[in-house]
């Protein structure tokens, strides 16, 4: 599965990245886990509902404080967004 | 029309209102003067015109662009002008958001509306991106 990623998103993990507290690689395992085992009770993934202009949006879990949102489509998902929980949470409204 | 000169139509000018928010953290100005309310106002009404114009703008486009003219959209520099005014917005919204001053209630709300706005507008721009994204593949 490939991936593809916004400007927002890269924008986003610019500043994440300066956070001590996650790394590439992690970001990296995380979404490779979720390619491989979706249902992986780590990755906490939901799918999120609610929004009317996306039917395939969902969110998965870096660590307690990060969270990533992306659209997963056949065969490649689009990471749209990823920063602290409450952040990314907002991100759903109004969409 | 192009979409660059569109564009340029619709870029904030964050500037002047970076520059009056500084001014007024290191008191210099003070908001109960009549005047610096009524220029603060202003330029709050302008931003809040300015992001109805382009939410307007990118909820049209949704309809109307094909992939080419979608692609020719400048994301970052886009996205670079709307945190740059965003990030002015909500210094005055902390800032007069426990306010009991009529003047600072009314330009609160002002500022509040705008920054809906904003939210709307970061959403409408990653609709566009992702639909970009899936345009190229399919035709790929």
């Amino acid at each position: 599965m490939e991936i593809e990623q916004t400007t927002k998103y890269k924008r986003e993990l610019k500043k994440v990245l300066k956070s001590p507290i996650i790394n590439q690689e992690k970001i990296d395992t995380v979404i490779d886990t979720f390619i491989n085992n979706p249902t992986a009770s780590a990755l906490d993934a939901k799918k999120i509902r609610g929004c009317s202009s996306y039917t395939n949006l969902h969110q998965i879990r870096v660590n307690s404080d990060y969270r990533i949102l992306f659209e997963l489509m056949d065969d490649y998902i689009i990471l749209r967004h990823i920063g602290k929980h409450n952040d990314v949470e907002k991100k759903t409204k109004d969409c | 029309m192009t979409i660059t000169n569109n564009q340029q139509e619709l870029l904030f000018s964050p500037t002047l209102i970076s520059n009056i928010i500084n001014t007024f953290k290191n008191r210099v100005i003070d908001i109960r003067d009549r005047t610096i309310f009524s220029t603060l106002h202003k330029m709050v009404s302008v931003a809040l015109e300015e992001s109805l114009t382009m939410k307007k703008y990118f909820l049209t486009a949704r309809v109307e662009f094909g992939i080419e003219e979608m692609e020719a959209i400048d994301f970052d520099k886009l996205y670079d002008h709307l945190e740059e005014t965003e990030e002015n917005l909500w210094l005055l919204h902390k800032q007069f958001e426990q306010s009991t001053n009529a003047y600072e209630m009314q330009l609160f709300d002002l500022v509040d509306s705008t920054l809906d706005n904003f939210a709307v507008i970061n959403n409408i721009l990653g609709y566009f991106e992702s639909q970009i994204i899936q345009k190229s593949r399919a035709s790929a």
